[in-house]
């Protein structure tokens, strides 16, 4: 609306009772002129916020199990924010340390009333640790809620090999009571190309459905129970099968959404 | 009291704590205010009273308790909500604030006419009171009635730096009352004001405990079917907004407050059976609405905002945060009666007697269900028979397509806006009917083909303007708002407000100016004309001695109350030569409104959205006035 009312503002308006005597906006551009010293009788404010979205411990179908994280975090005013994004895992009892499967620092500006886009750097590897193997990639995200208050976060990457990969996540708040909420949870994940050492296959690669049901005892902290389904398709899905993984698995979840 | 320093007012203000706690008022402690006379009048206001030539406002912040647990408002003077300003009309007030924070603060008088510097807005009137100053606003006081004052620096306000401010009229009123009490609204928090916004810009509808729920859902798919539920729902999920979205911060942090009472205190008023009661409510929230009744009672409105008017009897009043309205009771009887100040969003009430001696208790009533807002919130665009609509809201319409339709009869439309439309294509429509259509604002519309639409008429072919007083097509003075059932009691609506004398200034309005009062809800940004204060470099221009119609156009789904600095609004609600006039002016969803303004107070003044956190998202502009 904001950028609708900028264009049209170009574009002189159609007007049929009194707008031609009105002054588009009644604003001119000249200043306040104030006596220096005095201070603007509104500022703009930053805000920042930290939102663990998902902290969970995961167990499969295959007697695996797994801590998992996925957090986000923003400060900055109306406009124009930094984000930090990071999502990872810890399989346990694999003698490896944790992973981030994605960790970026973006830029965010807003576009839309619902929308913005971000733009990045990331990493995906081990913490601290040569367990797992390593790239940094550029990141490209559009950040939003669709009509049906449907929750976006699609991003596009290109590691510093210049593999391309896009991913998307969706989610949906269903008020059951005021404090419980019941939120389905989709994740696809696409390539460009083929990149042997992540497991990583061009096409599709793998998608996931969850559901997750937490009870908000403040707004602030939610404990969760959930469930999973995911798939892995084409050459991903030859690539882990090779290494003789499972490319179809479910499991449940416990957890807790906090923010700060 | 005239000029009480600090030491005398901890004491008193002490004394009446403990007064306070044992139920006894100031009368019975023999602390009966020197202005009050032989009539009785007592036990006006529980805070104290500050009158005289010369009056002293000490600000600081400290611990009191407030509904029972210990609180850190900012207190005026010791007291949260602050003293009760008394002053006569006719003389020159002398008002010292001192800075006893350690931050800057301000004292806005708000609804008084006064020289702009000493109108109290940092940045605007002044540079603000330092931490350690003391400012002295020195004006005439040239009107009468009931005011308030509060703080103008950043959310203080919300910690309770506000208070009533009364001013006696020169020349008998016309009405007559044997008793009066000041009935002082305001919402509490015992969070940090700072995190509240933060909470509402971080998480949208982190306060609404009241949601729809899936329970809602079946209740509604039962009594209205499951296609139309769905359909329903479905407009607002489209639009990403709750329909429960009444009060952006609600009773599940605010403990609503009468004269610095919670509901529980049972703050009481007293009265002498078959007395005339005058009480002079003030909205001073930071951010609610309430709904006032006193089951039992009818109320006849005598004012609204301190300006007389033709007396309306009803049973309940809805006051706008910044409004305030003077009614007489006639309380009968040795029987309490319970003040009831419902919030607009039903989380919560504010409360107090009116009883012929303390201790007394009256029921209380239930609190209502929370309502759904409808169609006219919703800027949508259901159903092809719009005839008989009003007030229709298409505001931030995309890609509307009408392609194909037939047979559509826009009869007796009014008040469409259309502003902000994109793209649309009424190809192909056969047989429309637009007759009888009134003051269709197509403005901003892009690409719109609408041939030969509107005639305009005599009046406007001359000027361009709808007469003096007329009603925007798109106002809805005629009802109260969201959550009101009209049926149940008689409740006051705008069109019921008549000046009780004509206004000197008569000329019709020599231009208009129009303003979109927009908002982001998701990241709570409010604007006007989609441009927060930040994004604006200039004020808002009214030429010195001009006649000026403002309209108000909300395009957004919450209320808003438009409060101007330094003149008056005078309401186009249709009362013709009554046109009444008041400094805060409530815009509802979806609603035109227009006031007359004359601009004859040079100088730069504040204009803004009076809920709190709106204003300081950015609902705020200057007017300089040149």
């Amino acid at each position: 609306m904001r950028f609708t009312t900028h264009l049209l503002a170009g574009l002189g308006f159609l007007t049929f009772t009194s707008a031609t005597l009105v002054h588009a906006d009644g604003v001119s551009d000249e200043g306040y002129d104030v006596p220096p010293g005095w201070g603007l009788p509104m500022e703009q404010h930053n805000f920042g916020t930290f939102l663990v979205d998902r902290l969970e411990y995961a167990w499969t179908d295959e007697n695996e199990e797994a801590v998992v994280w996925d957090f986000q975090g923003w400060y900055g005013g109306d406009f124009q924010r930094v984000y930090i994004k990071g999502e990872g895992e810890n399989e346990q009892g694999d003698g490896e340390d944790a992973e981030f499967e994605s960790l970026e620092v973006l830029y965010s500006h807003l576009i839309a009333d619902f929308w913005e886009l971000q733009g990045g750097v990331g990493y995906q590897g081990g913490i601290a640790s040569s367990d797992h193997p390593e790239r940094t990639y550029a990141v490209l995200s559009l950040l939003g809620t669709m009509p049906y208050s449907i929750e976006i976060d699609t991003s596009l990457r290109v590691s510093d090999e210049g593999d391309v990969s896009a991913s998307l996540e969706a989610e949906y708040d269903v008020r059951v009571t005021q404090r419980t909420i019941l939120q389905p949870r989709a994740e696809i994940e696409v390539a460009a190309s083929d990149v042997k050492a992540f497991g990583i296959g061009e096409g599709l690669n793998s998608t996931r459905l969850g559901m997750r049901l937490r009870y908000e005892l403040t707004r602030k902290f939610a404990p969760y129970i959930g469930a999973y389904w995911e798939k892995q398709y084409g050459n991903t899905a030859d690539m882990t099968r090779e290494e003789f993984g499972e490319v179809e698995g479910t499991g449940v979840v416990a957890g807790v959404r906090m923010w700060f | 009291m005239a000029s009480s320093s600090t030491v005398q007012t901890l004491s008193r203000r002490q004394l009446l704590k403990v007064a306070s706690a044992l139920g006894l008022s100031t009368a019975a402690l023999g602390l009966r205010p020197a202005w009050a006379s032989s009539a009785g009048l007592s036990n006006i206001y529980p805070q104290g009273v500050e009158q005289g030539n010369e009056i002293s406002l000490t600000v600081r912040r400290e611990s009191l308790p407030i509904a029972g647990k210990m609180g850190k408002p900012i207190t005026l003077n010791g007291t949260s909500p602050g003293p009760l300003i008394r002053l006569r009309e006719g003389q020159d007030a002398v008002l010292k604030v001192t800075n006893l924070l350690d931050e800057e603060t301000s004292v806005h008088w708000h609804g008084l006419i006064l020289p702009p510097e000493m109108d109290g807005v940092p940045g605007v009137s002044f540079a603000g009171i330092a931490p350690g100053e003391t400012f002295t606003a020195r004006f005439p006081v040239i009107q009468n009635g009931t005011y308030w004052y509060h703080s103008h620096s950043g959310l203080q306000e919300q910690l309770g730096h506000a208070g009533p401010l009364i001013i006696d009229a020169a020349e008998p009123e016309a009405f007559t009352y044997d008793r009066e009490h000041v009935l002082l609204l305001t919402d509490w928090t015992f969070e940090d004001p700072q995190d509240v916004f933060r909470h509402l810009k971080v998480a949208e509808g982190y306060y609404n405990y009241q949601e729809r729920t899936l329970a809602d859902f079946f209740a509604d798919v039962a009594e209205n079917g499951f296609a139309d539920t769905v359909a329903q729902r479905s407009m607002w999920e489209r639009m990403r907004m709750s329909s429960r979205d009444i009060a952006d911060v609600t009773g599940s942090t605010y403990t609503y407050l009468m004269n610095g009472h919670a509901a529980n205190d049972n703050w009481t008023a007293l009265f002498k059976p078959g007395e005339k009661v005058r009480l002079r409510v003030i909205n001073g929230s930071a951010m609610t609405y309430f709904d006032v009744r006193i089951p039992g009672l009818k109320m006849t409105v005598v004012s609204a905002d301190g300006q007389p008017v033709q007396p309306v009897p009803v049973d309940e009043f809805r006051i706008a945060v910044a409004e305030t309205y003077d009614v007489i009771i006639e309380p009968e009887g040795d029987r309490a009666y319970t003040v009831f100040a419902e919030s607009m969003d039903r989380s919560g009430y504010a409360r107090g007697t009116l009883a012929p001696r303390l201790g007394m208790v009256a029921p209380i009533p239930p609190r209502r269900k929370i309502a759904d807002r409808g169609m006219e919130a919703m800027a949508a665009h259901g159903g092809m028979d719009h005839s008989g609509m009003q007030g229709m809201d298409h505001s931030n319409m995309q890609g509307m397509d009408h392609s194909g339709m037939q047979g559509m009869n826009h009869s007796n439309m009014q008040g469409m806006d259309h502003s902000n439309m994109q793209g649309m294509d009424h190809s192909g429509m056969q047989g429309m009917d637009h007759s009888g259509m009134q003051g269709m604002d197509h403005s901003n519309m892009q690409g719109m083909d609408y041939p030969g639409e509107q005639e305009p008429t005599p009046e406007s072919r001359t000027t361009g303007l709808l007469p003096v007083g007329t009603a925007q097509p798109g106002s809805r003075y005629d009802q109260a708002g969201i959550g009101i059932d009209p049926s149940e009691r008689r409740v006051l609506v705008y069109s019921d407000l008549k000046a009780y004398t004509p206004w000197p200034d008569v000329r019709p309005p020599g231009r208009e100016l129009e303003l979109q009062l927009t908002g982001n809800m998701e990241r709570y940004m409010w604007s006007f004309n989609d441009k927060t204060f930040s994004e604006v470099n200039g004020p808002i221009h009214f030429e010195h001695g001009e006649r000026l119609r403002l309209i108000f156009v909300n395009n957004t789904m919450m209320e808003h109350p438009i409060h101007l600095h330094g003149m008056w609004m005078e309401l186009e609600n249709g009362a013709g030569k009554l046109i009444p006039r008041k400094h805060t002016l409530n815009v509802k969803p979806g609603e035109r409104v227009s006031a007359l303004v004359s601009a004859d107070a040079p100088g730069s003044w504040a204009f803004h959205c009076h809920l709190l956190y709106h204003m300081d998202a950015g609902m705020f502009r200057v007017v300089k006035v040149a």
